[in-house]
């Protein structure tokens, strides 16, 4: 086990920049995840990790030494991939053992280690099967036990559960943060499924063009996002245009529209610094905005539809700048009208203050 | 519904003309009565026990021509498919399209070339390839490398690179992974192409025909010639059983490599 | 870089056979077309285009040419109708049986081709198979003569390359979502009208294909029309070999090869054409 670390890493294709000027840390034991659209990036971060992809500029450290320029098969590192890339004409045995035996492990320790991981993943009675003969599923954990059966320094997992169905990925999910877990293996893993990255990790960095916009939690990025890309990304999210009118205390923010109307808010994570008189974002989460005149943060709206989502309601009003604003009723409550005009509220600390600069909505 | 039965009825029909003649070659191989007249009006063995001897000799000259040019198309064209793959050589593609050439011209044409070219040859090294089984295997070589080139393409082009990029992620050097993981994952390419390639040296007639003859004949042209002159039953005995060897050694195929690797134009 | 480099030497060996045993005999075939003959396996000296000029004037040839192409179309227009039907139903039955149904179409292909043409000939003979089913049906009274004439040669190059359109035209079938003819028979067409005006259009690229790949393989085979003809067919390929075999002229024989050397390889590229716009 090791950490591992990204030092300022550049990589060009053509003209394409595909990663900038990048800096990433993953403590020992951690589980980080890499989030992002296709083309943001995150790959090729982790093709650095493994050596497939070596940087035009920066290092790779992989427990403290320099492996910018370590060619992969030196590199101690378990990849699994997306396509699960097992050897057709070798044995689940076979597959699992190959690592060990291109390291010229002893035969009774090659057997030993690969019942012991072929159990971790529950796959021992399917040890003499082909790739051919397994489904999707227990594909994926031959993958991963062959990447584990290494003991590697570090765990790469490369979108491993996207060719899967719904409910066979949440199942591999939580498999596989057990098995991470019970190895106290360092995990980068790369997804563009923010329910995926937020379920399973012990920090996600959201990227974007190359770049990482956000590290944290699961939690701090969800309640406390650093710009509306994020918050968009993560999760589902109002914004409303605001400027900024005081910014000792607490924030009090005036509608870009109309000043008078004034909101009360607290700033994203590391507080940007915002100057009086400054346009802003206000983000709200739908679970957050309350139907009713409870909270000092109040706008009105017209409710346009309302859906039921299991949970809770879902309802999305019209509000009279031009915005949408959703939000969530519990299921058993009673639930307005289609037409209705109604009053929404939420408390100050809900409401998170973005910068502007930020405005393209991706996702 | 009855469409469906008329199109069951038809496909069976069709079947049934792909089959018959070889069906009819293992009948008539059983045949003790006046020579094809249906039906057979007795039963008899004694045609495999009388296979004359020049067939024999002419199916030993086959045999070992088809091997000899099977050996000679996997040996240069396995490397040669590898580079071309892999190579990023300048020119790759009319590269490949000169390996792969020979399979648009007519076998008549190439046995037409090498006819003449060995000719030259002698007239010029006096090195006497004509009639000869070393000079069956040069002729044959002509599309026996072209098949082997285009299955082991083929073979290249279904993988996945995240394979080989696995083995070196467990720790394989470059060249470990080509051995253990890439070459094992080309065998079934390389052996449908190498059993398509034998087969058609075993088929082929126009090459042995302007290539061969004397000691260098081959089974089919000892066949073409026994049908055109003096055809007598004893040889169908012969036929019967490289037929059914030909069709078990397919069907043995198919079951181990699949059977989509075996279609392509060949030569007759 | 080296690394490249020693890529291309694997090439070598490949290059080195096929310009021995192909790219030279082809280069010395073309040579002996330029020159003119000079009595049996000898040629004048100097290089001129006399041989082609003579093949393109003597309606002779344009009658072989003609006469080889038709033969061609003989061939695809019934492999067609007898292949479409097994290509469709290949590719939509569920069967278990399937893999036996693809390997009696793969078989028959791969079994020597003399050795098919002999089978045939119990079959077609005036007292085989066919003509006392005819008769003792009532439907001819004299046997119909089916063996060493065109009749014997289509049958047998049909038999013979039968196999390949079935497995273009399968795999093209296949491809097709199966919904699709769904939705056409839920819009009240028959299962044959959807045939005609869903699969057929779509099918299009492959029933190219594959058509130019069989009147390729027919017009340039040589060894059913030999043996079904029974010497008394003339084609391209049999005219080369009279030419080279018996008469000895070698001029002429490498003449007509490159004719059909150059016909064969447009039709082959042009089918690869066609199958890669379909892929």
């Amino acid at each position: 086990m090791a950490e591992v670390e990204l030092r300022r890493v550049s990589k060009a294709y053509g003209a394409t920049e595909v990663v900038r000027d990048l800096s990433l840390e993953i403590k020992d034991g951690e589980f980080l995840t890499l989030l992002g659209a296709s083309g943001s990036g995150k790959t090729t971060c982790l093709r650095m990790v493994a050596g497939f992809v070596i940087p035009d500029s920066g290092q790779v450290m992989l427990g403290g030494r320099d492996a910018t320029r370590l060619p992969a098969w030196r590199r101690n590192t378990g990849m699994v991939f997306q396509s699960y890339a097992l050897f057709p004409h070798l044995s689940v045995a076979e597959n699992v053992a190959y690592g060990l035996t291109v390291r010229r492990t002893p035969k009774p320790e090659i057997a030993a280690r690969v019942a012991e991981v072929l159990r971790l993943v529950r796959l021992e009675e399917f040890k003499d099967r082909k790739p051919a003969q397994l489904s999707g599923g227990q594909k994926q954990r031959v993958a991963l036990a062959r990447a584990v059966a290494i003991r590697p320094e570090v765990l790469l997992l490369d979108e491993p559960l996207s060719a899967l169905d719904l409910k066979l990925r949440g199942e591999l999910q939580a498999e596989i943060r057990r098995i991470q877990q019970t190895l106290g293996i360092t995990t980068l893993f790369v997804t563009h499924d923010q329910g995926e990255a937020l379920g399973i990790s012990d920090r996600v960095a959201v990227m974007r063009e190359g770049k990482i916009l956000q590290v944290d939690t699961p939690v701090a990025l969800y309640q406390r996002p650093a710009s509306s890309y994020v918050a968009n990304f993560v999760g589902t999210t109002n914004f409303i245009d605001g400027i900024v009118l005081d910014q000792n205390g607490p924030f009090r923010i005036g509608h870009a529209r109309d000043q008078t109307q004034v909101f009360t808010a607290i700033a994203g994570e590391n507080g940007p610094s915002f100057a009086k008189g400054e346009p802003c974002l206000l983000c709200i989460r739908p679970e957050n905005v309350r139907l009713g005149a409870m909270h000092p943060n109040r706008i009105e709206a017209k409710v346009i539809h309302v859906t039921y989502g299991g949970q809770h309601w879902v309802a999305d009003c019209d509000r009279a700048d031009g915005g949408i604003m959703t939000l969530n009723l519990p299921a058993q409550s009673g639930i307005p009208k289609p037409g209705e005009v109604v009053t929404l509220s939420w408390a100050a600390e809900h409401g998170v203050l973005l910068k502007i600069e930020d405005r393209s909505h991706g996702a | 519904m009855i469409g469906r039965l008329g199109l069951r009825v038809a496909v069976a029909l069709v079947f049934l003309f792909m089959i018959a003649p070889i069906l009819s070659v293992m009948v008539w191989s059983f045949s003790g009565g006046r020579l094809f007249v249906f039906p057979p009006s007795a039963w008899t063995l004694k045609w495999y026990g009388s296979i004359p001897p020049a067939f024999l000799a002419a199916l030993k000259v086959s045999l070992l021509t088809a091997i000899g040019a099977t050996v000679v198309g996997v040996a240069v064209g396995v490397p040669a498919a590898l580079a071309l793959v892999r190579g990023a050589l300048p020119f790759s593609r009319a590269l490949s399209a000169i390996c792969l050439s020979p399979l648009m011209v007519p076998g008549l044409v190439i046995g037409v070339a090498s006819f003449q070219f060995m000719n030259v040859i002698f007239d010029v090294f006096r090195l006497s390839l004509l009639e000869s089984v070393p000079g069956l295997i040069l002729g044959h070589a002509a599309f026996t490398v072209p098949f082997v080139i285009r299955a082991v393409i083929a073979g290249q082009v279904q993988y996945d690179a995240a394979i080989e990029e696995a083995a070196l992620s467990l720790g394989a050097t470059p060249l470990r992974a080509f051995f253990t993981v890439t070459l094992p994952m080309l065998a079934p390419a390389v052996a449908s192409g190498a059993i398509f390639a034998f087969l058609m040296s075993f088929d082929d007639v126009p090459v042995a025909l302007f290539v061969g003859g004397g000691s260098a004949t081959t089974l089919p042209v000892l066949i073409l010639n026994s049908v055109q002159f003096n055809f007598s039953p004893d040889i169908l005995a012969l036929c019967s059983i490289v037929a059914g060897a030909i069709v078990l050694l397919v069907a043995l195929c198919s079951r181990l490599f699949g059977l989509d690797k075996f279609t392509g134009p060949s030569h007759s | 870089m080296a690394l490249k480099r020693a890529w291309g030497f694997l090439l070598l060996p490949a290059l080195a056979v096929l310009a021995a045993a192909f790219l030279m005999p082809l280069a010395n075939l073309g040579m002996k077309s330029l020159h003119l003959f000079a009595g049996p396996g000898r040629e004048q000296p100097g290089l001129t285009l006399e041989n082609y000029i003579a093949f393109l004037e003597d309606p002779f040839n344009w009658g072989l040419l003609g006469w080889t192409s038709l033969l061609g179309l003989l061939v695809v227009g019934i492999s067609l109708v007898l292949g479409l039907p097994v290509a469709y139903f290949l590719a939509r039955t569920k069967t278990r049986w399937r893999p036996v149904l693809f390997l009696l179409v793969i078989a028959p292909m791969l079994v020597s081709v003399v050795i098919r043409n002999l089978g045939w000939i119990p079959i077609l003979s005036e007292s085989g198979v066919v003509n006392s089913l005819l008769i003792a049906l009532g439907l001819v009274s004299q046997p119909l003569k089916l063996f060493n004439n065109l009749a014997g040669v289509v049958i047998g190059l049909v038999h013979a390359f039968l196999p390949f359109l079935i497995l273009t035209l399968a795999t093209v079938i296949q491809r097709i979502d199966p919904q699709i003819e769904e939705a056409s028979i839920n819009l009240g067409a028959g299962p044959f009208e959807t045939f005609c005006r869903v699969v057929l259009p779509l099918t299009r690229p492959g029933l190219i294909a594959g058509s130019l790949i069989v009147f390729t393989l027919a017009v340039s085979a040589y060894t059913t029309p030999a043996v079904m003809g029974g010497g008394r067919v003339l084609v391209m390929s049999t005219y080369v070999q009279q030419q080279i075999g018996t008469l000895l002229d070698y001029a002429t024989g490498a003449t007509v090869a490159i004719v059909l050397l150059v016909w064969g390889a447009f039709l082959s590229i042009l089918a690869l054409r066609f199958s890669k716009a379909e892929a």
